[in-house]
C-alpha cells in the first residue's frame, strides 16, 4: 500500500512550486506572529521612541517591561464602558442602562458564556434536526431537508436592521435568553454534516434498543450522542473557536455583554486618547496575545479533530 | 400464537407512539424558532422597507406609517450614487481575486496536501492558523505592521513624513486591504477541499498515471471533478459575499475610520447597522434609518438571490463529472 502511495507522488516542478508558495506563505504567517509576540514583550518606549519596531525587546529600556508588563497591565486596568445599550423597548418597557464598566475578568466571563452557548446550542440544534430527518422517515422529514437546504441556498442581505427591532420588542436584545434562542437555530452548513452522518448510521441500534423498550430520550442520549461524539465535538470545537474570536455578532446583538475579542477591537480603536491605561501599541498586541494563545493552545492540543474530514456528503437532492 | 403477535402489534404500535411523540416534542422548539428567527424575521424585515416611523410629540412611543415605495426610492438613489458603484467595484475586485487567485492556490494547495507531499501536516495547520488566531487579531498585527513598522522602517530611509499604507492614498490603502484578505482566505477552502480531496479512490489515480498523466492532468481531470460540487458551493457562496463581505475594514477603520475611502457593501451595512445613533426614525443625510436599510438589503437581495440561484444551476449542469 505504501508503495502504491509513494509511486503516486512524483515529485517535478509543479509540486516544487507549490512547496516554494507554500513555504514562503507559512514564514509569512509565522513570522507575523513571532513579531507580535516579541512586540508584547518590550517597553512601549523601546518600541516607540527608540524605533525597535523589528528587534528583541531591548533589555536597557525593557527591563521592568520585558518580563510580561504589558499583560498584567490588561489583566489589572483594562476596562471597557458599553455605550450602545440605550434602547427604550415599546412592548416591554425595558431599559438597558448604558454606560457599565467591564473589566478584563468581566469580559473572559462574557466569551465563555458566548463561546459555550454559540458552541453547544448550535451544535446541538442542527444535531437533534439532522437525526429527526435522516431517522424518522416522516414526510416532514424531507420537507424539512428540502426547506433547509432552499435556506442555505437562498442569500437573504441586509436582515440586521429586523433582527435588532425583533430582538427589542421581544425584550430579548442584550440578554442571555436573546443568545440562546437566537442559537438554538438548526439552518446552516452544520445540519447536512450531521444529516450525512446520521443516514450511515446503522438502524440495528436503535430498533434492538425500541424492542427492549428503552424511551426514545434513552436512544438519543445513550446511542446516537455517544455515537457521533467525534463529529458533535469537531463541530463544538469549530463554532467554540468561530465564536471565541467573533466581536461584530455580540457587539450587535449583545452590547452590554462585550466579549474578550470586542475588547480587543475596542483597544486598537482607541489609540488616540493618551490617558487610556493601555493605549500603547506593545499593550494592545500583548491583547492580541491574550485572545490568541488559548485559541492556538486549543488548536494545537486538539487539531487532529478540527482538521479532521468534514464532510457534508453528497450535497444534492 | 396469536395471542403473541397481538401482543407484538401492541408494541409495534407503542413504539410508534413513541417515536411520533419524540418527533413532535424534539422538532417543535426548532420549528417555533425557525417561524419566528426566519421566517417571521424575514418577514418583517420585508414590512419594514414599507413603513415609516415618527417619533410622537410627546417623546411617548412612535407612530407607524405605510409609505409604500418611498424607502425604495432613497434606496435606489443610494444604488445609483458614485459612491455605492465605488463600493460595487471594490467587492467585485474582491471577488475577482478569490476566484483567480485565491480558488486556485486552494486547490494547489490542497492537491499537495491530499497527496501528502514533503511537509504537508504542517502546511495544513499553518493555513488554517490565521482562522484560530482570528481574522480580527490578524487584521490588527496586519495594521500595525503596514502603519508603525512600515513607517519605523521608511523614517530611517528618508527625512519626509511617511504615512502608513492604509492611511496614504486610495489605491495604496484599497491594495493593502486586498493583500490582507488574500492572505488569511485559505483556511476553510482548503480544510473542505483537502477532505473531500483525501476520500478519492487509490486505483483511479493509478489507472491515470499508467496512461501517463502528469500532476497538473491529474488535478485537473480527477481531482477537479471529484471536489466540483464543493467548488460550486464556495463559488456561489462567494458572489453573495459581493455584498455582505466587510474585507475586514470595520477591523481596520471602525465606525468612523478614514472617511471610508475604501467602502463595501458589507462594512456599510454593518457599520449603519451597529451604529447607536441609526434606528427607526429618519435620519439626517448621508445616515439612513432601519426602514431605508431594510429596503435596500431588499432590493440587493432581489438581485443577488436569482443570479446565484442561475449560476449554481449552470455549473451544475455544465460542470465536469466523475467519469
Amino acid at each position: 500500500m505504501s508503495k502504491i502511495k509513494r509511486k503516486n507522488r512524483k515529485i517535478n516542478f509543479f509540486t516544487i512550486c507549490i512547496c516554494v508558495i507554500l513555504a514562503l506563505y507559512s514564514v509569512s504567517i509565522i513570522s507575523v506572529l513571532i513579531w507580535a509576540l516579541i512586540t508584547s514583550l518590550k517597553a512601549s518606549v523601546d518600541f516607540g521612541i527608540l524605533g525597535n519596531v523589528l528587534g528583541f525587546p531591548d533589555l536597557k529600556y525593557s527591563a521592568d517591561e520585558v518580563r510580561l508588563a504589558n499583560y498584567f497591565r490588561i489583566f489589572s486596568k483594562f476596562t471597557i464602558v458599553t455605550g450602545n445599550a440605550t434602547y427604550f423597548s415599546d412592548l416591554f418597557g425595558r431599559i438597558v442602562i448604558p454606560g457599565q464598566r467591564v473589566d478584563f475578568f468581566g469580559l473572559i466571563f462574557n466569551t465563555i458564556i458566548y463561546a459555550v452557548v454559540c458552541s453547544f446550542v448550535h451544535s446541538f440544534a442542527t444535531m437533534v434536526a439532522g437525526y429527526l430527518c435522516a431517522k424518522f422517515k416522516y414526510k416532514f422529514s424531507g420537507f424539512v431537508y428540502n426547506l433547509l437546504l432552499i435556506v442555505m441556498i437562498i442569500p437573504i442581505i441586509g436582515t440586521g436592521p429586523a433582527t435588532l427591532v425583533l430582538l427589542r420588542n421581544l425584550g430579548l436584545y442584550s440578554t442571555y435568553a436573546g443568545m440562546i434562542i437566537l442559537n438554538l437555530n438548526c439552518t446552516g452548513m452544520y445540519f447536512f454534516v450531521y444529516y450525512a452522518f446520521m443516514k450511515g448510521l446503522s438502524d440495528t441500534y436503535i430498533e434492538a434498543a425500541e424492542i427492549d423498550g428503552a424511551s426514545q430520550l434513552t436512544i438519543f442520549f445513550k446511542i446516537i450522542v455517544p455515537l457521533s461524539s467525534k463529529i458533535l465535538f469537531t463541530v463544538v470545537l469549530i463554532a467554540f473557536i468561530g465564536s471565541w474570536n467573533d466581536y461584530q455578532t455580540p457587539l450587535l446583538y449583545y452590547p452590554d455583554k462585550p466579549t474578550l475579542a470586542y475588547g480587543i477591537y475596542y483597544m486598537s480603536n482607541n489609540t488616540s486618547d493618551a490617558t487610556y491605561e493601555t493605549s500603547q501599541l506593545t499593550q494592545r498586541v500583548a491583547g492580541c496575545m491574550i485572545l490568541a494563545l488559548p485559541m492556538v493552545l486549543l488548536f494545537t492540543l486538539c487539531q487532529d479533530i478540527i482538521l479532521g474530514n468534514l464532510s457534508m456528503g453528497g450535497l444534492k437532492e | 400464537m396469536e395471542i403473541v403477535g397481538t401482543e407484538k402489534k401492541k408494541k409495534m404500535g407503542k413504539i410508534h407512539a413513541s417515536r411520533m411523540k419524540f418527533y413532535v416534542l424534539m422538532f417543535l422548539p426548532l420549528i417555533i424558532q425557525f417561524l419566528i428567527f426566519y421566517v417571521y424575521l424575514n418577514f418583517s424585515s420585508i414590512v419594514l422597507a414599507f413603513q415609516k416611523y415618527t417619533k410622537n410629540i410627546n417623546g411617548l412611543g412612535h407612530t407607524v406609517d405605510f409609505v409604500w415605495f418611498k424607502n425604495f426610492a432613497t434606496a435606489f438613489d443610494f444604488l445609483f450614487s458614485a459612491r455605492a458603484g465605488e463600493m460595487l467595484g471594490n467587492s467585485l475586485i474582491l471577488y475577482a481575486v478569490n476566484l483567480i487567485i485565491v480558488t486556485s492556490l486552494a486547490l494547489f494547495f490542497s492537491y499537495y496536501i491530499a497527496k501528502k507531499y514533503m511537509l504537508s501536516g504542517l502546511f495544513r495547520v499553518i493555513l488554517y492558523l490565521p482562522t484560530i488566531v482570528s481574522g480580527t487579531v490578524m487584521a490588527i498585527l496586519y495594521q500595525y505592521i503596514v502603519t508603525d513598522v512600515y513607517i519605523g522602517i521608511a523614517s530611517t530611509f528618508t527625512d519626509e513624513v511617511v504615512l502608513g499604507l492604509l492611511d496614504s492614498s486610495k489605491t495604496s490603502e484599497f491594495l493593502t486591504i486586498l493583500i490582507f484578505n488574500v492572505w488569511v482566505g485559505f483556511g476553510a477552502n482548503v480544510m473542505i477541499y483537502t477532505g473531500t480531496m483525501s476520500g478519492i479512490n487509490e486505483s483511479l489515480v493509478e489507472s491515470a498515471q499508467l496512461e501517463g498523466v502528469n500532476s497538473l492532468q491529474e488535478l485537473w481531470y480527477i481531482y477537479i471533478p471529484l471536489i466540483y460540487p464543493t467548488l460550486i458551493t464556495f463559488i456561489v457562496t462567494g458572489m453573495t459575499g459581493i455584498f455582505t463581505n466587510q474585507m475586514s475594514l470595520f477591523t481596520f477603520y471602525g465606525q468612523t475610520g478614514s472617511n471610508f475611502e475604501v467602502d463595501v457593501f458589507g462594512y456599510y451595512f454593518y457599520r449603519l447597522t451597529q451604529d447607536a445613533s441609526v434606528n427607526l426614525y429618519p435620519q439626517a443625510k448621508p445616515m439612513y434609518s432601519y426602514p431605508e436599510l431594510s429596503a435596500l438589503g431588499l432590493i440587493i437581495t432581489l438581485i443577488v438571490a436569482p443570479i446565484t440561484l442561475i449560476t449554481r444551476k449552470l455549473m451544475e449542469k455544465y460542470g465536469p463529472s466523475v467519469d
